[in-house]
């Protein structure tokens, strides 16, 4: 098959969104629109061309319990238990991690020490916070000593009343983070960073939704899906 | 029914992991996946598993919505769909396969019905399939109805409407190229 050829690709693509392009030709069709960027807008033309049949169906009740099912599986909480609120869900983990938290927060010092010799260069530093989405909610400027930590909120994440963002030190796997400080809703605020916790700087950030009060003592944040990038500023001659 | 900006802003809070943004997607939009669901795969206990795995799915992948790309509802329809006929193709025992029922195409052939108002261009691209699709001859618009709805393969359409698999194939092709033809032209 002539896949530069363009009419045939974007018949291709017309049946393997309809669902009649089958088997081998399938795979091989996924494959080409995997490593050609021309190919896959064809795919995403027909997708959402064909995919407004579905607009018409009739809405009907999903049935009793469908909820309940669906949530035992993206969520750690048991199954019985219905969705509240973010602060419910929070106030779960840290229950559940509240045993461990000591142990883990011993370890974490203790473990974290190689850490620590690696990421002892001076310097400044540009940190993006990133959502999903890859945009960046958080860009978060360092001094040369990682001393203070100017955080701009540069974007936007939705917040529920009496809830706030927490930044938090990651200290590798099953141990407790450390609290860094609150996250601004608008505008910059600044961080100090404990003395202790700088020469672990650059690490691991993450970002946690709490009670505006701040989180209790010892218990497990529970991260949400944003990450950090730690980058060198680029320096005018 | 809240907005696309609204449903794209929930999809967002559930790629950060917020359970109750995922609540009130599911809230607005399950009747809608459920009836879609229900139509393709014609069978409560199946719908009932499909709309558990799509919504999963939509959990798992809701970082991957481009809204520049899809609205929110015909990205988690999409995926519902695609769920839908996996199971349809898995479970094809029998080759017995139900037929399109009149009120499934009571959407494309009703001039009156208004689609749903998600935005003007939606709206419009709505409308261009379903001015396109009622300018397909009924073989075509047949075969293409059944393999979206039913997630038939050549071999099973032409099993299911008694044509050579040749003839069928054309038909698909032929009711596609004159779809793009005809939605290139609105």
């Amino acid at each position: 098959m002539n896949y530069d050829d363009p009419k045939l690709v974007d018949l291709l693509a017309a049946e393997y969104v309809l669902g009649t392009l089958s088997g081998r030709a399938r795979s091989r069709f996924q494959k080409l629109a995997s490593s050609r960027p021309k190919v896959r807008d064809r795919v995403e033309y027909w997708d959402q061309r064909l995919n407004q049949l579905a607009q018409g169906a009739q809405p009907a009740p999903p049935p009793p319990g469908a909820w309940e099912q669906i949530f035992a599986r993206v969520s750690p909480l048991p199954a019985t238990q219905p969705v509240r609120s973010i602060l419910e869900q929070i106030s779960f983990w840290r229950r559940a991690a509240f045993t461990g938290g000591l142990v883990a927060l011993v370890l974490a010092v203790v473990l974290a020490w190689p850490v620590a010799e690696q990421a002892t260069v001076n310097g400044e530093y540009v940190v993006l916070l990133r959502d999903q989405a890859e945009r960046a909610i958080w860009t978060i400027n360092t001094d040369a000593n990682r001393a203070m930590l100017q955080v701009r909120k540069t974007g936007e994440l939705p917040m529920p009343d009496g809830m706030a963002c927490y930044l938090w030190l990651d200290m590798g796997e099953a141990k407790r983070p450390e609290l860094l400080g609150k996250l601004p809703d608008a505008g910059m605020e600044e961080i100090e960073v404990p003395m202790e916790l700088r020469p672990m700087l650059p690490g691991r950030l993450l970002v946690s939704v709490e009670a505006v009060t701040g989180p209790p003592p010892n218990d497990m944040p529970r991260p949400l899906g944003i990450d950090s990038e730690w980058m060198r500023p680029v320096r005018g001659a | 029914m809240p907005t696309p900006e609204e449903l794209a802003d929930l999809l967002a809070r559930c790629a950060l992991n917020d359970h109750r943004a995922f609540e009130r997607l599911y809230q607005h939009c399950s009747a809608q996946l459920y009836g879609l669901v229900m139509r393709i795969v014609r069978d409560e206990q199946l719908a009932r598993d499909v709309l558990q795995d799509g919504f999963v799915r939509i959990w798992d992948r809701a970082g991957d919505f481009r809204p520049e790309l899809a609205s929110p509802t015909t990205w988690m329809g999409s995926i519902m769909r695609n769920r839908a006929i996996d199971v349809l193709r898995r479970r094809r025992a029998s080759p017995i396969v139900p037929d399109l029922q009149p009120e499934e195409l009571h959407w494309l052939e009703d001039p009156t019905t208004e689609p749903q108002h998600e935005s003007v261009q939606r709206d419009r691209d709505q409308r261009a399939l379903r001015i396109c699709l009622q300018a397909l001859n009924e073989n075509q618009r047949q075969v293409i109805a059944l393999a979206y709805f039913r997630g038939m393969t050549h071999e099973e359409l032409a099993n299911h409407v008694g044509a050579p698999l040749g003839t069928v194939k054309s038909w698909v092709r032929r009711g596609l190229l004159q779809l793009r033809a005809c939605l290139n032209q609105l």
